[in-house]
């Protein structure tokens, strides 16, 4: 387990951003001498050497003063508070730890690509009726007193976080162990490599096949309101469900629910014709061939009725992903990697299994504990994803 | 005595159980058994909705039942007298 937790804290350390600072970035800041935001503000910027800094006193500077009021009458900002801080065409009102992480991050986008001056132009009196302003937004919460930033939780992230939590539930593993233990007796270990990837493989398709559809309708009805707060209220419900199962089953044993007898027999059913076919000792080689490959046939459609019923057991976690990568407008091949991602934590305990069992030959199960911690922190995910797809969509958008 | 076990091939605590019951001497028959392989048999012994389960008989009396998955000091304390 420890070396599993190794891999994957490994694998998300490879995906911390990293930007480079070359070009000064003009910074404009409105601010009173009275005001201790304000110089907590000056001392922040005046640290960064990566900045233009254009400071202008307003509470002794009747000048300035009257340059900050037709700034804000050309923005259309009513609120008269400082300090005031404008970088490109975001502006900043007030001065917190959140303000700064927001204004170092916006610091650090623009330097790699510079968005409208707009200060520039309203110095030199140029119609700034057509730009379109934006506030910025607080990029970090605050959390037991420590400050964490959003902007560093980045979509490779919460692919890996979301898919591995959705890979513990119980549906996803019951089938596999079906299928190894029975195909564990065989002796050719290339039939039984080929048959345990072939139904990770074809798995792993149809859930991004699943996702992508749903990805398809996330990206066009994304910009549509009421279908962000329908798809809000299904991370709600669904979230306080897992919260509901949590709290009914913390107290119940640990243990494999048996699942429905009629769907449980019928897979045991086709797993069994599976191994019969891929054991069948023909006398040529071709007959053998060919019943393998029909073997590995009735794997693929295996994996494809069950993955589509347990798809049910999920939760609804691939379907508030995909509506995360909605919000981020990002290019088709980043859709299809971070979803790649997703499946990729989400096989990950079926992948460690069966490849334990194809080295061993021993079949090993992970502990069910983790399967109500899973509906735990599915839950806990899902509110607040829910949460904020109502109340800040923006922190969805993550940069990365 | 005797311990009966009642396990499935799917199920993941059926074979954590199976693997710390192997790191204990039993000096006692025991006997495993499948859910779906050996339907009739379990059928026999009421098994619940949650697997594995594990039955004490002393003879043909049930003496004590675990259900689901148990660390190995709860699987010892239900073993207690039939450790070698």
């Amino acid at each position: 387990m420890k070396r599993i937790i190794i891999f994957i804290l490994l694998c998300l350390v490879a995906f911390v951003p990293n930007v480079d600072a070359e070009d000064k970035v003009d910074v404009y800041l409105f601010h009173s001498k009275y005001c201790t935001h304000c110089q907590a503000e000056m001392e922040y910027l005046n640290s960064l050497d990566n900045i233009e800094l254009h400071a202008y006193e307003v509470m002794e500077v009747e000048e300035n003063a009257l340059l900050m009021t037709k700034v804000k009458e050309a923005l259309n900002i009513t609120n008269r508070q400082v300090p005031f801080t404008i970088i490109g065409n975001t502006y900043f009102i007030g001065y917190s730890s959140g303000t700064q992480k927001a204004i170092s991050h916006l610091i650090d986008k623009e330097v790699e690509v510079k968005s409208v001056d707009v200060i520039s132009k309203i110095l030199n009196d140029e119609d700034v009726s057509d730009i379109k302003m934006v506030e910025g937004t607080i990029d970090s919460i605050e959390i037991f007193g420590y400050y964490i930033d959003l902007t560093e939780i980045s979509i490779p992230l919460v692919a890996a976080l979301i898919g591995f939590i959705d890979g513990f539930n119980p549906c996803a593993m019951w089938v596999l162990l079906f299928l190894i233990t029975m195909i564990i007796g065989m002796k050719n270990r290339r039939k039984m490599w080929t048959i345990g990837l072939t139904f990770l493989i074809t798995s792993a398709l149809v859930y991004l096949a699943i996702m992508a559809a749903w990805l398809k309708v996330a990206v066009t009805l994304t910009q549509v309101s009421w279908i962000r707060l329908a798809l809000a209220l299904v991370a709600l419900v669904v979230g306080t469900i897992n919260l509901i199962n949590y709290y009914e089953e913390r107290k119940q044993d640990d243990g494999c629910h048996v699942v429905d007898n009629k769907r449980r027999k019928s897979i045991l059913s086709k797993i069994r014709d599976i191994v019969a076919k891929a054991t069948t000792d023909e006398s040529s080689f071709l007959k053998s061939e060919l019943s393998f490959a029909l073997a590995l046939i009735g794997v693929v459609g295996l994996a494809i009725s069950v993955n589509l019923i347990e798809l049910a057991c999920s939760s609804g976690l691939p379907l508030i992903f995909t509506q995360v990568l909605a919000l981020n407008d990002l290019t088709t091949a980043q859709y299809a990697f971070y979803m790649g991602l997703y499946i990729l934590f989400f096989l990950i305990d079926d992948i460690v299994v069966f490849t334990i069992a194809m080295k061993t030959l021993k079949v090993t199960g992970i502990s069910t504990k983790y399967n109500k911690l899973s509906h735990l922190i599915g839950g806990i995910v899902m509110i607040l994803i829910g949460l904020l797809m109502v109340f800040k969509p923006g922190w969805l958008m993550f940069s990365f | 005595m005797k311990l009966v076990r009642v396990s499935a091939m799917w199920c993941p605590a059926c074979l954590i159980m199976r693997s710390r019951l192997d790191k204990i001497a039993l000096n006692i028959e025991s006997v495993e058994y499948d859910y779906d392989l050996d339907e009739e048999v379990v059928s026999k012994y009421n098994v619940g909705d949650i697997l594995p389960v594990f039955i004490l008989f002393d003879g043909e009396k049930e003496v004590g039942r675990l259900i689901g998955e148990k660390n190995e000091d709860e699987l010892k304390e239900f073993l207690k007298g039939c450790i070698e």
